[in-house]
């Protein structure tokens, strides 16, 4: 397929193909930093003081990896959505990690995480309203001027739509991320898995996209249940999503982009085939020409899942 | 269908803390059974919902929680108490310094005038934890919860320090005296005011204690002298 598009160039830096940053790779980073990693990425909420100030030793680790490799902060806790006020003393902590860490820059997720000063540890779908883009773009436009940079917010997969939504997500994204001047971290398996939960085109979906504004995008793998995909990260990417990300490489020009899998991690060389088959993607090379990483071959879902009915 | 989709969101907020709990506090998974831990803790993640913005931080509350809801067993919160600090711990960030190159013990005791070492503050791993029991957690954990039993309380409490180093964790039983005395040097009184604070001290039972203490890296400095 031919795309194209004429502004597809980034405000933001590439910095070539990363990986999600998990502790049991830890040990494989400091010794013999990988060849096949340009940077990493890590869960931001993992190096943050806790509450009641004590600081965490991972820190230290995560100090030496910096020294080593450039790292995004990636945080599931900034809850953007919710109706609650934001948590300064969350983004205080932030503060202080981004100060001592010099990320890429800090991401989180389009989402509501809690309500009530209640956190849920999970990233619930928003109504895509008028409304709601005007609550987040006043939230993200705080954040930002707090950490005194521009934040990447990253689209969610969903199972369930609200009625009242008044546009298609890729709408609700694209507008927020240029009234709030953000940042957009595109999970495209996130996109896979939404457009075949809610029946709609991957592909108009990334065509909606403002280009200059996606500055990393998300591969990861995803589960398949009864009647929908359930975004797991514990799977390895599938065929699907190495095609949509194919698309996405034609679609904008070179993005940062990583591996994300936050169970079932395997071994780190199982994981860094997926991290340099992403890379020949990236370098032009199409999905279909290049041959699956070995040990993980995941048939398309298309072919896994019973027809959707709902 | 859509009532499955909508059960993600229902079973995930319970799943994602409960798969933290059981990592936090394997032992009361052990003594609690996994059907009873879960019905337990599925009850405090409902009636203590986090609010916190990490997900180790859940596990904060589930000792008083346990106390709360089992007065008659208090065992059992002391030991997800024991498993908490293990937890923290683990979790603090301490210099490493104090890992690798020692604090020069020999070069402080000939340079400093002996009536002024007792007024000195102790520098402490920061990776150590007081805790005091009437049960015989030790042992539990030396047979690793295998057939041990609670039904009994020990007639004087045990008193224990948890302490981090090198990536593994451990606990420490100490006697009664010196507990005190290493938790008054700990909270930051100098060695004359935690002297005054215990009863009595034999010098060489305390010669005794600082040669353990610094053997084992508990004490790894001087703040002031």
């Amino acid at each position: 397929m031919n795309i194209s598009n004429s502004n597809n160039k980034t405000i933001f830096q590439d910095y070539g193909c990363g990986v999600g940053l998990r502790s049991s790779h830890y040990s494989t980073f400091l010794s013999q930093k990988p060849k096949s990693v340009d940077w990493v990425e890590v869960v931001s909420e993992n190096y943050l003081n806790w509450s009641d100030g004590t600081a965490s030793q991972i820190l230290s680790t995560l100090e030496k990896v910096r020294g080593l490799l450039p790292v995004a902060l990636h945080g599931v806790s900034m809850n953007l959505g919710s109706s609650d006020p934001l948590n300064f003393n969350y983004l205080k902590n932030l503060k202080d990690l981004v100060h001592n860490i010099n990320p890429m820059w800090v991401s989180d997720h389009l989402c509501w995480t809690g309500v009530d000063g209640k956190n849920a540890h999970d990233l619930l779908p928003l109504p895509y309203t008028e409304e709601t883009i005007k609550h987040l773009v006043e939230k993200i436009s705080r954040v930002q001027d707090f950490l005194g940079q521009r934040i990447l917010i990253e689209n969610l997969s969903s199972y369930i739509e609200f009625t009242h939504s008044e546009m298609p997500e890729w709408s609700f994204l694209s507008e927020i991320a240029t009234r709030a001047d953000c940042g957009i971290l595109l999970d495209v398996n996130n996109v896979f898995v939404s457009s075949f939960n809610h029946g709609f085109d991957p592909l108009e979906y990334l065509l909606a996209m403002p280009a200059e504004r996606i500055g990393q995008i998300h591969l990861a793998g995803h589960s398949v249940r009864d009647g929908f995909l359930f975004d797991t990260h514990d799977e390895p990417v599938s065929d699907d999503v190495w095609n949509l990300y194919s698309e996405a490489t034609e679609l904008f020009e070179k993005r940062s982009v990583m591996i994300e899998r936050d169970d079932k991690i395997p071994e780190w060389e199982v994981l860094e085939k997926e991290v340099l088959h992403a890379k020949r993607i990236r370098d032009g090379h199409s999905s279909t020409d290049i041959k699956q990483p070995d040990d993980q071959q995941p048939n398309s879902s298309s072919e896994r899942v019973p027809e959707l009915t709902i | 269908m859509k009532k499955d989709r909508l059960n993600v969101y229902q079973r995930s907020y319970i799943a994602r803390i409960l798969a933290s709990l059981e990592e936090d506090f394997p032992w009361l998974l052990k003594v609690l059974s996994e059907s009873k831990f879960n019905f337990w803790m599925k009850n405090y993640i409902s009636t203590n919902p986090s609010t916190y913005y990490t997900l180790a931080e859940a596990s904060r509350g589930v000792s008083d929680y346990l106390l709360k809801s089992f007065p008659d067993r208090p065992w059992l919160a002391e030991l997800a108490r024991l498993e908490w600090l293990y937890c923290e711990t683990a979790h603090v960030r301490y210099a490493e310094e104090w890992e690798e190159a020692r604090f020069d013990w020999p070069a402080f005791f000939s340079k400093t005038e002996p009536e002024k070492i007792f007024s000195v503050k102790l520098q402490f791993c920061p990776t150590i934890r007081f805790f005091h029991s009437k049960w015989s957690f030790d042992e539990f954990l030396e047979h690793d919860g295998a057939s041990f039993s609670f039904d009994w309380e020990l007639p004087e409490k045990e008193y224990f320090a948890v302490i981090h180093r090198s990536d593994v964790t451990h606990s420490e039983r100490y006697e009664k005296e010196e507990w005190h005395f290493l938790r008054y040097l700990h909270e930051g009184f100098t060695i004359e005011e935690a002297v005054e604070m215990v009863s009595t001290i034999d010098p060489a039972e305390l010669q005794a204690w600082f040669q353990h203490w610094i053997k084992e890296r508990i004490v790894v400095g001087v703040i002031s002298a």
